[in-house]
């Protein structure tokens, strides 16, 4: 049994533009299909716009889903019963450290706080587990009663791990959480990453547009483009050989990949707004290799060796 | 041939309540015509500080110095501020990180395209007007006039960034420096806009300063790199050799920190990298600045290590690394 498993899942929200403030709704995502065993990684992976967070808002229990279902350990998160315990289950790490953790509670209030809420641990005991907790990140327990601002931008990284670890969460949600730190920092947060993901047997859902980090960290790799899913299996067998255009357009961008992609270098153009999809495959407009057809049917996401794809032209491409 | 940027010891002092802050440290370098150079570092390195300094674009808390400066051959120090603003003004531009925080969000873009145009030639209204065209073609927007009545929140930010870099070319630069130019942008329009920069760069035959962080992206860009720590050069010299076989423990640790680039990377592994954070310019350690943070350091390098020439390299370290494995 799987510990996260999505079927069809979307949601939308509505903006309302125009003069006549008219309400207009926008897909956020749809349609998503995917799994995560304990103790692996799933990455999320897309460009601005993809539903990448939106997507770890649903995960973290913070929106409701409009569409599909969604199971943690096997039980569906629709019964109200269920969604209560989400929180203590499935933690979330979001990518600024400057903005997440609140700069006038100190760090052990901050870490305190989840466990006054969905535990009834005593206070000693929760004192006890804070600390132990801050041990694992590599923080020292007598820091505990500073604020989030004597800190480093990699020690507040640290610090929201810290707090999302405190409940002993089985997966944690990690949106871009090393993109706002520098170099070498990055590197030793990447580090505690794995190291934690091996003591405790952690889940993650880890989403990043650095596809380097994705391929060092992932088992598994879902490629979105405007909310919709266009390919997603096993991360090495998808960076070594891509069988959608747009996962292709993602490799050959970045510097690491670039030179395993024959052909077309660059994909065209910018990403369209959300709120002017178009029609037919969402991609079409920047694919190098899109045909009138792209232009018309949307392409289902469908199982192919081991993966879901949606182009129309996945058999062909994997050949 | 002349050099077409030549800087010997370059310093920049910030002038602080507690006295000056050194953040560019005595450095040199030259460039070649033509050249794509890479300068890599973290926050506070110097690299930014830097570039500012050669355009002389600090502010009045700053105070730049430096023995010998030449453009295209041409010395600068020893002209009067008002003539060498005037030529750097000329023949150097610069393009930011985030494009629409150095575009002014009161003015369309084609004001802002058309000052830059103005500042350097004179000319009249249908030539303007081609000439518009010409640099708008030029980043990869034919036929685009129209973006040219819109505002910069009206568009993305890989657009916005096109549009700096048609302004940064308007005066046709000799030397084109770009501070991080597709940090903020989405990884396709990433690679666009590099390869919008390095056509434009042959094309014209501008030399090209890439400042970034991000190693990966000056491997394949560049024909040389200049690794900057706490405002010190540390290491210098060919791409390629540089990448096969560091000779700092620092720009080891920079490419090692990047997943899935180094030699040494392994799925899942833990990465290779250094220690602590970057300490504060105020509070330098004693000798060699990634001392502390350093797994090689010995007693000798509370001594202030060198610049030193090993074949094609530079660099400023008493014990530098034999091959990529030493570090083993």
């Amino acid at each position: 049994m799987s510990l996260l498993r999505a079927e069809n899942l979307g949601k939308d929200f509505t903006v309302r533009k125009g003069l006549l403030r008219r309400e207009k709704r926008v897909i956020a995502f749809d349609g998503l299909n995917f799994s995560l065993e304990a103790g692996q990684t799933l990455a999320v992976v897309g460009e601005s716009g993809s539903g990448k967070s939106s997507l770890a808002k649903v995960l973290t229990g913070i929106d409701t889903p409009d569409r599909g279902r969604l199971w943690l350990d096997g039980e569906d998160l629709a019964s109200p019963a269920v969604r209560k315990t989400l929180h203590r289950h499935v933690r979330m790490i979001f990518q600024d450290p400057y903005g997440s953790l609140n700069p006038r509670v100190r760090v052990n209030r901050l870490l305190e706080e989840p466990l006054r809420i969905n535990t009834d641990l005593n206070a000693q005991e929760r004192r006890q587990r804070v600390n132990e907790t801050l041990l694992k990140v590599g923080l020292r327990p007598e820091l505990a009663d500073r604020f989030p601002h004597a800190f480093s931008g990699g020690q507040r990284q640290r610090i929201a791990i810290a707090r999302a670890l405190v409940l002993e969460p089985k997966l944690i949600v990690a949106d871009e959480p090393i993109s706002a730190l520098d170099v070498s920092v990055q590197a030793q947060v990447l580090n505690l990453l794995i190291d934690l993901q091996k003591q405790l047997d952690l889940a993650y859902v880890f989403i990043s547009h650095d596809l380097g980090i994705v391929k060092h960290l992932s088992n598994q790799v879902l490629v979105l483009y405007l909310g919709r899913l266009m390919e997603y299996g096993d991360t090495d067998a998808v960076f070594a050989k891509p069988f959608h255009p747009y996962t292709e357009a993602l490799l050959a961008a970045t510097p690491q990949f670039r030179h395993q992609i024959q052909g077309q270098h660059v994909v065209k153009g910018e990403l369209p707004s959300l709120l002017k999809v178009p029609p037919g495959c969402p991609f079409h407009k920047r694919c190098p290799y899109a045909t009138a057809r792209c232009a018309e049917e949307q392409p289902a996401s469908r199982p192919l060796k081991g993966r879901l794809v949606a182009c129309h032209y996945a058999e062909e491409r994997a050949g | 041939m002349p050099h077409l940027l030549e800087v010997s010891n370059l310093c920049v002092d910030f002038m602080t309540p507690d006295g000056p802050v050194r953040a560019v440290d005595h450095l040199t370098f030259r460039m070649d015509k033509g050249e794509v150079l890479g300068m890599v570092g973290e926050s506070g390195s110097g690299k930014s500080v830097s570039a500012l300094a050669l355009m002389g674009l600090l502010d009045e808390h700053a105070l730049a110095t430096a023995d010998y400066l030449a453009l295209d051959g041409q010395p600068l120090l020893d002209l009067s501020p008002e003539k060498r603003r005037r030529i750097i003004g000329q023949r150097m531009s610069i393009i930011f990180q985030e494009p629409k925080a150095s575009l002014n969000p009161c003015f369309t873009l084609g004001t802002q395209l058309r000052e830059a145009i103005r500042v350097h030639e004179k000319l009249s209204r249908p030539a303007l007007r081609a000439r518009e065209e010409e640099l708008l073609a030029a980043v990869g927007l034919p036929d685009a006039r129209a973006l040219l009545d819109a505002y910069p929140h009206q568009l993305s930010g890989g657009l916005c960034q096109r549009l700096m870099i048609a302004m940064a070319v308007a005066c046709r630069p000799r030397l084109l420096i770009a501070d991080e130019p597709t940090t903020s942008l989405d990884v396709t329009i990433q690679a666009q806009i590099l390869d919008l920069l390095l056509r434009l760069a042959r094309e014209q035959d501008m030399g090209l300063v890439l400042i970034t962080h991000d190693f990966a992206l000056l491997s394949e860009s560049t024909q040389r790199v200049l690794v900057m720590y706490c405002g010190e050069l540390v290491e210098a010299g060919p791409t390629a050799e540089l990448l096969r076989h560091p000779r700092h423990p620092y720009t080891r640790a920079l490419i090692d920190s990047i997943p899935h680039f180094g030699p040494m990377d392994r799925k899942c592994s833990r990465l290779q990298t250094l220690r602590g954070t970057i300490p504060a310019l105020d509070h330098l350690p004693v000798g060699c600045r990634l001392g502390p943070r350093c797994p090689r350091a010995e007693k000798t390098c509370v001594q202030p290590p060198r610049l030193r020439r090993e074949g094609e390299i530079l660099v400023r370290c008493h014990f530098p690394l034999e091959d990529y494995e030493a570090l083993r």
